[in-house]
Order: C-alpha cells, then structure tokens, then sequence
C-alpha cells in the first residue's frame, strides 16, 4: 500500500519487457524470467502478479468467449448445447412430467412444454421463476392464479389440469395451444375488420365465462391471448387475476400490476376497490384497437407516459388511423374505452353480443354520443391546443367586454389584441397539426414556446401595459412549458420569459406611480426564475420516476 | 471480508457434500469474486450496462446452490468449471432474454415450436471440456477477490489487457485514453494488486 512507490515511472524498455513477457504469457510459451530480472531485478514481484493474473485467466475467465461469443452479438439460434432453461432444470425431469422446451416467461413465471409421462400427453406447465427466490406474496399470487383457473370450463379458456409442487417449487399445467400469440398473428397489421370483430367476439366470450366465476383478469393483452391454426383464441395467463370480492391479500400494496398499454384507467390509478370487470371491458377494447388500427391506443416511449395517457388522453379515432374500418365497430371500440367505467359496456357479454350484431350487420348498441361528451373527448386527445383556444377565447370576451363597456381603448389598438388573440390560436392550430407530423419531434414544443412568448410579448406591447396583471402571462407560459415534460424546455421559457419582459419594461413608459420602483422589476424577474426553476424540478422529478419504471418493467410485462 | 480460503476448496467440497452448511457457504463466498470476473468477462460492454453482472453470478450461486447435489466433482478446478458452465448457460440466456425484450415481445412466440421437442440436456456437472480442466491454484480465488477489490479503472485495464488478450493499443482505444496513459494505469494497478495480495498473505 505504498501510493509513493506504486507512481513511480517506469522506463519505456522496463515497460516494454513486462508488455512482452504478458504477451508470451497469454501466447502459453514460458517467457525467460531470469532474463527480465536479469536488467531489471526490481521487477521480480511484478513478475508474478502478471503470471498469476495469467493463472487466473486461464483458470476460465479468458476464454469466455468461445461459447459465448455469438450470443454476445446476436441472439443466434442456440445450439442442442445450449438450452434456453436455466441450468438446474436442465434435469429435465419434473415430478411426473418431461420439460421440453421454454415457451416464455414473464414477470414470474415460467412455462415450459413438457410431456407428462404417465398419459403421453404434450401439456404447457408453468412454474414460478426458479431462478428467482419466490417471496411469499409471489407463491400466494402463484397459487391464487393457479385455483382460479382451475374452476373454469370454456372453449376458449386455456385449462388447467393438475396443480401441484415438487420439491417445495409449486406448478400447474394446462392445455398446450399449438399456435400463436395473438401479438404475433396481427404482426403490427390492421386486421380484416370482420376477422378481428368475429375473434374478439370470442375472446369476450371467454372473458364473460371468467366473469361469471367471479373472476377478474386484470392483465389482458394480446401476448396473453393464443390463437391456434384454425383460428380460434384462447385466453390464458391468470397471474394477475383477481377474485371479485374474494380475498384480496395478494394486492394489499395496491402495487400497480399489468401492462400498460392495455390497462383500464381506474387500473392504472392504481384504485383497487375500483377494478372490476370494467377493466377487463377496457382492455379487450384496447386489444380490438389494435386489431382494427394496427397499434395500441396508446404507446408512449416510456411506461410512464402511457400510464399518463391511459389515466386522462384520448387515443385517436380509430378510423383516422384505418378509413376502412367500419363506423359501427369504432362505436363498439370507444364505448370500451370510455374513461368510466359505467360508460362502458356492463359486461364482457354485452361487448360479444354487440360484436355479434355487428358480425350480423345489425345496427350496433353503441351509438355515438352527445356533442358535449364528444367535445370532451377531443379536449383529451388535444390538450395543448384545447387549453389555448380556450385561453385566447376568454381573453377575446374579457378585451371586448372591457372595449365597449370602459372605451378607454382605441378601435386600431383593440383590433390589434384580438388579431393577436386570433394569431395565438391560430398559430397553436398549426404547431397541434405540425406536432403529428414533424420527423424532429423535439424542435416542435422549443418553436411552440418561442411562438407563445412572442405573442403574449407584442399583446403587452401593444397595450403599453408591462406593469398591470396582465403580466401573469409569463409565469402561465412557463408553467404550461412544464406540460411536455423536458426540462430544458422549461428553461429555455425561462429565459424567454425574462428577456421578454425586461425589454419590455425597458422601452415602455411606466406609469407615474410606478416611476422610479425599478426594483419591482427585479423581484419579478427573480420569480419569473424561481417559477421556473421548481417547474424544472417538478418534471425532473417525474422524468426521475418515469426512468425508474423503464429499468424495472411492470410487473406481467 | 471474511478469510475465505484458508480452507482449501476441495476440503470445503468434502465438507459440503457431508452436509456442513456452513463449508457450502464459505465456498460460495470464495467463488464468488472469481464468478463476478467470468461475468464481466463474458458481457459485452453495451450489455453490461443492461445486465448487472453481479445479478448474473447472484443467479448462478443460486442455481449452484440448488443443484449441489448433481455436483459429482472434487477438485478446484471442476469445482471452478463447473460454476463456469452454469455462468455461461445462464448469460446465453439472459442475452437472448434481453434481445427478445428489446425486440418487444416479452414472451417468445410459439411458432415452430414443435419440432424442436428433444433438445438434449446434458448433466451439467461432470464434464468440464479439456480447457476448463486446466490446474487451478487456490491462489486463483484471493487473487480474484483481490482484483475485485480494486478501483473501476484498475479493474478495466486488467480485464482488458489479460482476461479479454488485447494488445495495448486497443486497451487505449477502448478506454479512450492515450496509450502512455493506459500503461501506467495498467502498472499502478498490477502494483496495487501485488500490494493486496502480499497483505493478505
């Protein structure tokens, strides 16, 4: 542990001869020692540090890459040798079954193919990870998951035939569905819209026979659903399923479980009391969606953002997104996706049978509905723009009430605020539009931002009026900068926001009392920073959250 | 750090395999640093910012753990070797496991499932292959958890100059540095080693 010792240089030779003498080491010949020590006696103990190092990497941690080395670069194919199992299941036996191969795993578990010896049958056998020392809540869940299967009886419902344990590692098995998973047969493809209806139709089905059980999936979407060579689906997978009413010991945490993308909003709020089989309605709404349109209705990059979505935007219609499908069916899809569930259908049953009318091109149950409720559904699919329209339309009244009920404003300066007011909202028409289409996705809110400043500046420019509450702007835009959740962009406002009203308040005529109060400016130009400032921590505080949730998936996910 | 080589491993093997729990422990202790190096080893760089290495061997001793019983050898070296294969196995499937999630299917398709039925499994325990059989000394495992013990750049350089062969000019490529400045790390941490290992001897 001498640091003086351990900096000193060594010559450039001194260093070359070691370099050599690895270089022999790692090429297996036996390097001459005696000749190194022989010019540089000093370096006898560095000498075997490096042939022990040398020992240690030949002991295995060297030549690593001989099996590993495709792995480490594509997910090749793997070799007879290399099994997908964990190592210790590679005792392939099993109790009374023969593991074949791994067909997946999730948050928990794991289900192998396997053949049970005793009736020769090909049966899916899921366990809970291995790997993983299971926690007590992930066993109960475990054993819940496997008992509310185990009741239910129905053509697309995948069975259960056997619950056990083996050597303290609890399993059940179930039918093994030869086909796919439905993510896989629509391949990120708009469906044939009557394919899609006829399959769902199904699925609800299914989902309705759950139900009746008192049984709540909780985790549909389209990986959990299988579809076999003639077509038919099979809903499988109950690891987050709930009992209605049951005991509900296993989500006491109110842990938020499921996949986002298809999760019902009173789910991913995280109400327990509030999911029921509405959230099932929900999520086979969310899968029809994505039948009918090709993708989920929401599909933010990170988990967070979907959930942020899920719980207050609105998807697009789904007939912008595919103009063959059918009205009635995109009736059928929003009525599942209401926010409420009491605005959805009351049971999966309903959901079938208006699929089944549809399939029977009857008029659909669903019927469009009121303006009002349709007004509230575009203000969810854009806040951006909605939130501005409405600012610059209560601006409007209040500039025009005040014009021809106080008079103190001439007619040229009053057209100009309500052009600037009509140039606000046209220009947040035009960057919502810009938003959905701009490859560069970033530089839109930067331009939106600057376009906002700019026009609140000239109104208070040309109203001569830096110094009356009007300025209440600034900070407003700020905090509305603070929606897109970038915290550069709030800094970039920031900045705006002060250069913007200290010019302002440089060229304009202050009022005599104001006179000579220059530090009033000061002050605000501090908050306008300080806003700022706990705007940019609040939404790296988020941002924060939202990267731990991309590191450690949900849970089924 | 407790002293976890003082017993040789093959005494400690000898013990395990008579039910001494505490012998099985102290040898996954001393196995551990060692593991930890194969794993860095064998993870690509990109990879291993994805994959913690150290989740790797905790999933290996564990699996290890479980399956001691299979475990029919009795020298360090297939002691060593076969930790080793169980380590491999394990990152071939955690990077198919990252690839498949990457791609964004958490469950791997079903399709063509079939014909692959009679995947061969071989025990795991008795066969390490001729090089994994080379003569391991016991001084392997305290050099490795005192490599372990060193800092991140220390640990770099050692990794790269012997565990993965290059030469130094790549050494400073990858750790973008100049290669004056690569060697001399490499010297103060071959010294810093030397230095552990003579304090714990």
């Amino acid at each position: 542990m001498n640091d003086a010792e351990g900096d000193t240089p060594l010559d450039e030779r001194a260093l070359a001869a070691l370099d050599a003498y690895v270089d022999a080491l790692q090429k297996g010949e036996r390097p001459d020692r005696e000749c190194v020590l022989r010019e540089f006696p000093e370096l006898a103990t560095t000498l075997t540090c490096l042939e022990a190092v040398e020992r240690l990497a030949q002991s295995g941690v060297a030549d690593v890459s001989a099996p590993g080395v495709e792995a480490r670069h594509k997910a090749a194919p793997l070799s007879p040798e290399w099994p997908s199992m964990g190592v210790w299941q590679t005792r392939v036996d099993f109790g009374g079954y023969e593991l074949l191969e791994e067909l997946g795993r999730g948050g928990m578990g794991v289900v192998y193919k396997a053949r049970q010896k005793s009736l020769g049958r090909v049966v899916a056998l899921k366990m809970i990870l291995p790997t993983q020392l299971p926690t007590e809540q992930a066993v109960l869940r475990f054993q819940a998951e496997a008992r509310a299967a185990a009741r239910l009886r129905h053509p697309n419902v995948v069975a259960v035939h056997e619950v056990g344990e083996l050597h303290g590692q609890p399993y059940f098995t179930m039918d093994y569905v030869e086909g796919r998973e439905l993510g896989a047969v629509a391949a990120g493809q708009p469906m044939e819209p009557r394919a899609a209806a006829r399959l769902m139709a199904q699925v609800a089905g299914a989902v309705e026979h759950l139900h009746q059980h008192g049984i709540v999936h909780r985790d549909l979407k389209p990986s959990n659903i299988l579809v076999d060579q003639e077509g038919h689906p099979y809903v499988t997978d109950f690891g987050l399923a709930l009992a209605c009413g049951g005991d509900s010991q296993l989500t006491q945490s109110g842990m938020i479980v499921g996949t986002p993308s298809y999760m019902a909003p009173e789910q991913a709020a995280g109400r327990r009391q509030a999911v029921g089989p509405g959230a099932d309605v929900y999520s086979l709404g969310a899968i029809l969606y994505e039948l009918a349109t090709g993708r989920p209705p929401f599909d933010e990059p990170t988990p967070l953002e979907t959930l942020v979505q899920v719980l207050e935007g609105e998807p697009p219609a789904p007939r912008t997104l595919n103009r063959h499908l059918p009205r009635d069916l995109e009736l059928v899809i929003l009525r599942c996706l209401e926010k409420r569930p009491e605005a959805r259908y009351p049971s999966a049953g309903a959901l079938a049978a208006d699929l089944e009318r549809f399939l029977r091109e009857e008029p659909v149950e669903a019927r469009p509905r009121g303006p009002l409720h349709r007004l509230a559904r575009w203000c969810r699919r854009r806040p951006a723009l909605a939130i501005r329209l409405a600012a610059a339309l209560i601006f409007a009244l209040v500039a025009h009430l005040s014009y021809t009920l106080i008079q103190q404003v001439t007619p040229l300066r009053h057209a100009a605020v309500l052009g600037a007011l009509g140039m606000f909202a046209a220009a947040a028409a035009a960057f919502e539009w810009a938003a959905a289409r701009a490859r560069n996705k970033i530089l839109v809110p930067f331009a939106w931002s600057t376009a906002d400043m700019l026009l609140a500046s000239f109104i208070l420019w040309i109203t001569h009026n830096p110094f009356s509450p009007l300025v209440v702007a600034f900070p407003l835009l700020i905090a509305t900068a603070g929606l897109w959740f970038r915290v550069r962009l709030v800094w970039f406002s920031t900045a705006l926001a002060a250069v913007a009203y200290t010019l302002l308040t440089a060229t304009a005529q202050p009022p005599s009392e104001e006179a000579g109060l220059w530090h009033h400016h000061l002050i605000f130009v501090a908050a306008l920073l300080m806003v700022g400032t706990v705007t940019a921590y609040q939404v790296w505080r988020v941002r924060a959250l939202s990267r731990y949730y991309e590191r450690r998936p949900l849970p089924g996910g | 750090m407790p002293e976890t080589t003082s017993a040789a491993v093959s005494e400690l093997l000898a013990r395990a395999r008579e039910g001494d729990a505490d012998a099985l422990n102290r040898l996954y202790e001393a196995s551990r640093p060692w593991l930890a190096i194969v794993a860095r080893a064998c993870l690509e760089e990109k990879l291993r910012s994805r994959v913690d290495p150290s989740d790797l061997v905790q999933q290996t001793l564990l699996e290890a753990y479980r399956a001691f019983e299979g475990f029919a050898g009795r020298t360090e070296g297939e002691w060593l070797a076969w930790l080793r294969q169980i380590l491999l196995r394990n990152a071939v499937d955690y990077v198919r496991w990252f690839c498949t999630a990457k791609r964004g299917a958490g469950h791997v398709s079903l399709a063509g499932a079939d014909d692959r039925s009679a995947i061969r499994c071989e025990p795991t325990a008795d066969i390490p292959s001729p090089s994994e059989q080379a003569v391991v000394h016991e001084e392997v495992l305290r050099l490795a958890q005192a490599i372990t013990a060193l800092s991140d750049d220390y640990q770099q350089v050692i990794q790269l100059r012997h565990f993965e062969q290059l030469p130094f000019d790549e050494v400073a490529q990858r750790m973008q540095r100049s290669r004056p400045a690569v060697q001399m790390l490499w010297l103060r941490a071959v010294r810093r080693l030397k230095d552990l290992m003579d304090e714990r001897c």
